[in-house]
C-alpha cells in the first residue's frame, strides 16, 4: 500500500470524522436515550454520532480503494493563529477595556497574518479602523456596546 | 388570477414606501459592496449584514436582507467578467465567456448583457414565485411530520448533488451542522445537551457566530498571507450592446430563466446546477459552438439568466414549506427565525405584507441593480484595486461586531473564532460549509418532526413510507443518492 494513499486528505477526513462520530455517541450516553417510539434527549445526537462513522469509514475507504493521493495543503500556520487571536481578544477584551481599544488590539493582531506588519501602516489602520468602529456601529447603528474600561466610567 | 394581481398590487403597495426602497437600496448596496470582494458570495455577506437588520421591522428586515442577497449574487457576476474571479460558485460559468470578452474589450456590453439577462430573468421568475407559492403552500398545509422529514432529507441529500465534494462528506458535514443544532435546550425534555456545562450554550450556537467562522474566517486565513500578484483590470468603454448581441442573446436569456426558473425551486439544487445546465444548453443549440470559451455573448446572457432566476426561484421552498434550498436560503430562514416569524405555509397568510411585499422588492431590487450597478461598475472595480492586506483586518472586526450584536455577548465572538479554526481545518480537508450550515438549520426541524413522527405512528418506521408525499420524497432522494454514490464509483481519478 503506497504511504501517500494512505496519508491522503480524504484518509484523514473520514479518521475526523470518525473520531467526531465516536465521541458523539460516548457522550451522548450521558442523556437519557429512550426508544424508538418515545425519543430520548440522547437519541437523536447517537444517530448523529452514528452517519458519521459511517460516512467517515466510507470516506477514508473510499480514498484507499480509489487510490486518491491528494495530498493536504500545507495549513497557513501564522495566519489561523492570528485571524482567530484576533477575534478571540476581541471576545476576550471588549468588556474590559471598551470598543476603541479592543478594535485597536484586534486590528493589530489581524494584521500579524502577514509578514512585517509592524509597519506605520499597520498602526495607522489600526487606528482609524478604531475610529470608524465608534462611528458606525455606536453613533450610527446604536449598537449598545461598551466604550470606555469600567474603571474610566466610573463604575 | 384576480388574486395574484391584487396580492402583488398588495406587494408593490408595501415595497414602494419610502423607508423600504430605501433598505431595498442599502441592501443591493452593501451586498454587491461585500460581493465583489475576493472570495465573498451571497453567503458571507448575508451573515456579514445580517446584524444590521435584527434592529428594524421584520418587513424592512427582509426586503433589506433579499437585496443584500441578489446584490452579492450579481456582484459575483460583475467580478467574474471584469477580473476573471468568480465571487461564489454559479458565476465560475459566467468566467468562461464572460472574461474573454472583457479581454476582447468588451467589458461594458458584458457587462450590460449580463445585466439586462439578470433583470429579464428577475421580471419573469417574480411571476412563476407569484405563481406558485400559493400552491405549494397549500400543498404544505396538507404536510405532517413524516413529510417534513422526508423533505429535510431531500434537501439534505440534493445539496450533496451541487457540490463539488463527495457524496459522504457532504453527508458528514450535515451530520455534523446537525449535531452543532442539537447543542442546547431540547425542547421536548427540557434537558441541555452537549453543553459541556457551560451556560451560555444554554440557548444552542447562534448562526451568526457559526456562518461568520466558517465563511469569513476561513476564507480570510486562506487569502490573508497569500502574495498579491497585480490584477489585470479590464477598461469598461462603452456599456450598449450591439443589436446583433442583443439578437444572440434574447433567445438564451428566456430558455436560462426556464431552466433557472425550475431547477431553484427544488431543494438542493439552485444557481449553480442551473448556471451550469443553461452553459451546456446553450453550447449545444448553437450553430457554432467552437465559439464557447472565447466571448460568446449567449455562454453570458444564457447562464446569468439561469443563475438569477434560480436564485428567485429559490426563495418558494423556504417561504412556503420552511426549507430552505442552499446556505444562503438558511441564513435568510434563521434571520425570519430571529425575528419572530416561524417560516412555513402560514407565512403567506399570516404575514402576507411580508410574503407579498418581499416579492414585490425583489423586482424592484433587480430594477436598482440594472440602473445603479452599471454606472456604478467603475467604483466597484476599482475597490478590488485596494490591497487585500488593508481589507482583510476591517473585515475581522465587522464580523466580530456582528457577531457580538446578535446577543450582545462576548461570548459568541470567542465561539466565532474557535469555529473559524475549526472551519480552516475542514477547508484543508476539502469539506465545504454550505451542507453543515444547511444540517444546523435543518437539524432542529428534523429532530422534532422525527420524534413527533414516531410518537404518532408508535415507533413504526414504515410510517416514512405509508404516506404517499413522503414516500415520493424519499424516493427521489434514494435516486439522488444512488447516483451520486454511482458516479463516484465510475468516475477513477487518473492515476499518476
Amino acid at each position: 500500500m503506497n504511504r501517500d494513499v494512505l496519508l491522503g486528505r480524504d484518509v484523514w477526513a473520514g479518521l475526523l470524522f470518525i473520531a467526531l462520530g465516536s465521541f458523539t455517541i460516548a457522550h451522548s450516553r450521558d442523556y437519557a436515550m429512550g426508544t424508538l417510539t418515545a425519543m430520548g434527549p440522547g437519541y437523536f445526537p447517537a444517530i448523529l454520532g452514528g452517519m458519521m462513522i459511517l460516512f467517515g469509514v466510507t470516506m477514508s475507504l473510499g480514498a484507499i480503494v480509489r487510490r486518491a493521493e491528494v495530498r493536504i495543503h500545507p495549513p497557513q500556520v501564522r495566519s489561523v493563529i492570528a485571524i482567530c487571536a484576533s477575534a478571540l481578544c476581541f471576545g476576550l477584551l471588549l468588556d474590559h477595556i471598551g470598543l476603541p481599544a479592543t478594535v485597536f488590539c484586534a486590528s493589530m493582531i489581524a494584521c500579524a497574518a502577514r509578514p512585517g506588519f509592524l509597519r506605520v501602516s499597520s498602526f495607522v489602520l489600526s487606528v482609524a479602523l478604531a475610529g470608524l468602529c465608534v462611528l458606525v456601529f455606536v453613533q450610527v447603528l446604536n449598537i449598545p456596546i461598551r466604550l470606555l474600561p469600567p474603571v474610566l466610567q466610573g463604575y | 388570477m384576480s388574486d395574484l394581481f391584487s396580492n402583488l398590487a398588495m406587494g408593490f403597495g408595501v415595497a414602494v414606501s419610502p423607508e423600504n426602497l430605501l433598505y431595498c437600496l442599502l441592501g443591493v448596496l452593501g451586498g454587491t459592496f461585500v460581493g465583489v470582494l475576493p472570495g465573498f458570495g451571497p453567503t458571507t455577506a448575508l451573515a456579514l449584514l445580517l446584524p444590521l437588520t435584527f434592529r428594524m421591522d421584520a418587513v424592512p428586515a427582509f426586503i433589506m436582507l433579499a437585496g443584500i442577497y441578489y446584490g452579492a449574487h450579481h456582484a459575483g457576476s460583475t467580478t467574474a467578467i471584469t477580473l476573471n474571479m468568480p465571487g461564489e460558485p454559479s458565476s465560475i460559468v459566467i468566467c468562461l465567456d464572460g472574461h474573454p470578452m472583457a479581454r476582447q474589450g468588451r467589458a461594458g456590453p458584458a457587462l450590460c448583457t449580463a445585466a439586462i439577462s439578470a433583470f429579464a430573468a428577475g421580471c419573469i421568475s417574480i411571476i412563476v414565485v407569484a405563481l406558485f407559492s400559493p400552491v405549494l403552500a397549500s400543498a404544505a398545509l396538507k404536510m405532517g411530520p413524516p413529510e417534513y422529514c422526508s423533505m429535510v432529507l431531500l434537501a439534505l441529500i440534493g445539496s450533496s448533488a451541487l457540490s463539488h465534494a463527495s457524496f459522504s462528506k457532504t453527508m458528514a458535514m450535515a451530520a455534523l451542522g446537525m449535531l452543532l443544532g442539537v447543542v442546547g435546550t431540547d425542547v421536548i425534555s427540557g434537558e441541555r445537551r452537549f453543553t459541556f456545562g457551560n451556560s451560555n450554550l444554554a440557548d444552542g450556537i447562534d448562526l451568526v457566530p457559526l456562518a461568520v467562522g466558517l465563511f469569513a474566517f476561513s476564507e480570510i486565513v486562506g487569502r490573508a498571507s497569500a502574495t498579491e500578484g497585480p490584477r489585470y483590470v479590464s477598461r469598461i468603454t462603452g456599456l450598449i450592446p450591439t443589436r446583433a448581441d442583443l439578437a444572440a442573446a434574447w433567445k438564451p436569456i428566456l430558455r436560462g430563466t426556464g431552466l433557472g426558473g425550475l431547477l431553484g425551486m427544488l431543494p438542493g439544487t439552485g444557481p449553480m446546477i442551473s448556471a451550469f445546465a443553461s452553459y451546456s444548453l446553450e453550447r449545444r443549440l448553437a450553430r457554432m459552438p467552437e465559439r464557447f470559451g472565447k466571448g460568446a455573448i449567449e455562454g453570458v446572457a444564457g447562464p446569468e439568466a439561469a443563475d438569477n432566476a434560480a436564485a428567485l426561484t429559490h426563495f418558494v421552498p423556504m417561504l412556503t414549506l420552511g426549507i430552505p434550498a442552499g446556505a444562503p436560503m438558511a441564513l435568510m430562514l434563521g434571520a425570519l427565525m430571529i425575528q419572530g416569524i416561524t417560516p412555513g405555509p402560514l407565512v403567506m397568510v399570516q404575514h402576507a405584507d411580508l410574503f407579498w411585499g418581499s416579492i414585490a422588492s425583489m423586482w424592484l431590487g433587480n430594477a436598482m441593480l440594472l440602473i445603479l450597478n452599471l454606472p456604478l461598475v467603475g467604483i466597484w472595480v476599482r475597490l478590488l484595486t485596494i490591497p487585500y492586506r488593508f481589507l482583510y483586518p476591517c473585515i475581522v472586526i465587522f464580523c466580530c461586531i456582528g457577531a457580538y450584536s446578535v446577543r450582545n455577548s462576548t461570548f459568541d465572538v470567542e465561539i466565532a473564532a474557535l469555529i473559524g479554526a475549526v472551519g480552516y481545518l475542514l477547508h484543508l480537508l476539502d469539506c465545504h460549509p454550505a451542507s453543515l450550515i444547511l444540517g444546523f438549520i435543518l437539524g432542529p426541524i428534523f429532530e422534532q418532526n422525527l420524534r413527533r413522527a414516531l410518537l404518532i405512528s408508535q415507533g413504526n418506521l414504515s410510517t416514512f413510507v405509508v404516506h404517499p408525499i413522503s414516500a415520493a420524497l424519499l424516493a427521489v432522494a434514494a435516486a439522488i443518492a444512488f447516483l451520486q454514490i454511482w458516479a463516484a464509483f465510475r468516475i477513477r481519478p487518473v492515476s499518476v
